[in-house]
């Protein structure tokens, strides 16, 4: 096969040039593949690329012109048409996805303003309800080893799934939850505890694996107390402590560098 | 590279393998077109051959 794509060019540039459309080819078929192979029309494609396939060859080994002339000006189009008819759910979802790319700013920004509005409520709410919870955002440095000692969850934000996590009646309220890309990644996470001194010694394990894992990390870590249901942000193995809504808010802003201030709500929406 | 290789290799190779199927059949539909001998070329030969 190789060799018939090589001698089919005849020079090196020519392998060079087929060998790029096989690859862009290949690329196409594996981005097609992973966004539609665990969905409701994928067995219904493979069925139709399977006939049209079949007819293709029939058509080109046994010459039957009408049929290919069918096949390659009628059939064809009709096939793209009827792929995007049925496939009309996952491709909006996929157009979706684009939009939320951080390369599309804006849209993903007021995304991202949503997440921290959900996440400022449920931390509000947990500390309300005097609620023991710890939060790690993931930033450049990868909190990998920290997930892989929990159990991962991969689920979207939401204030009701913190409050299950970290009701005390639930498997995975000891430990922290691990945050990336606005998503909670994992829940009942280890992290190390730090062995300096503290200046408070009324301050739990839940805060000393906080300052830990800040030291070690660049991840920014929320911590809610037990105790007095005080909220503290911790940051290069520094605790702020005792934080009201509004300035968890504005510090997260700050170190996820998350601006409300720059998203255009209307130009948006609209 | 390598892990990325190895994960799901299997959809991969067969990704593969339709990517040079499907290039191989229409490279050959493309020259099979560019070598159709077009109209003009048999009046010719008529015209040559009955000046």
């Amino acid at each position: 096969m190789w060799e018939w794509i090589s001698s089919n060019g005849g020079s090196i540039k020519e392998f060079l040039r087929n060998s790029v459309e096989i690859a862009i080819l290949w690329l196409l078929f594996y981005q097609i593949y992973r966004a539609f192979h665990a969905t409701r029309g994928a067995r219904i494609m493979v069925g139709l690329v399977l006939c049209f396939m079949v007819l293709v060859l029939v058509t080109y080994f046994f010459h039957l012109n009408v049929i290919g002339w069918i096949l390659t000006r009628i059939l064809a189009p009709g096939v793209a048409i009827f792929l995007v008819v049925i496939f009309q759910p996952e491709l909006r979802m996929g157009l979706a996805k684009l939009g939320s790319h951080p390369l599309f700013s804006n849209i993903a920004k007021l995304h991202r303003v949503d997440f921290l509005d959900n996440f400022c409520k449920s931390v509000s709410l947990l500390s309300s309800k005097h609620c023991g919870a710890l939060f790690a955002f993931e930033r450049g440095i990868s909190l990998k080893q920290f997930i892989d000692t929990g159990v991962k969850t991969d689920a979207i934000f939401s204030p009701e799934l913190v409050s299950t996590i970290f009701h005390t009646k639930t498997a995975l309220h000891d430990g922290g939850v691990v945050i990336g890309s606005d998503k909670i990644l994992a829940a009942a996470c280890l992290f190390p505890v730090s062995q300096k001194e503290l200046s408070d010694r009324s301050l739990g394990l839940r805060h000393r694996a906080a300052v830990g894992l800040s030291e070690e990390t660049d991840a920014v870590l929320v911590i809610v107390s037990e105790e007095t249901g005080s909220i503290s942000i911790c940051v290069g193995g520094r605790l702020e402590r005792n934080l009201d809504g509004q300035q968890l808010r504005s510090r997260l802003e700050e170190l996820l560098n998350i601006s409300s201030n720059n998203v255009d709500y209307e130009k948006v929406v609209s | 590279m390598k892990k990325w290789f190895l994960n799901n290799w299997l959809a991969k190779l067969m990704c593969l393998i339709l990517a040079i199927v499907v290039w191989i059949i229409i490279k050959k539909f493309v020259a099979a077109e560019e070598t159709t001998p077009r109209r003009s070329v048999p009046e010719q030969d008529i015209r040559r051959s009955h000046p």
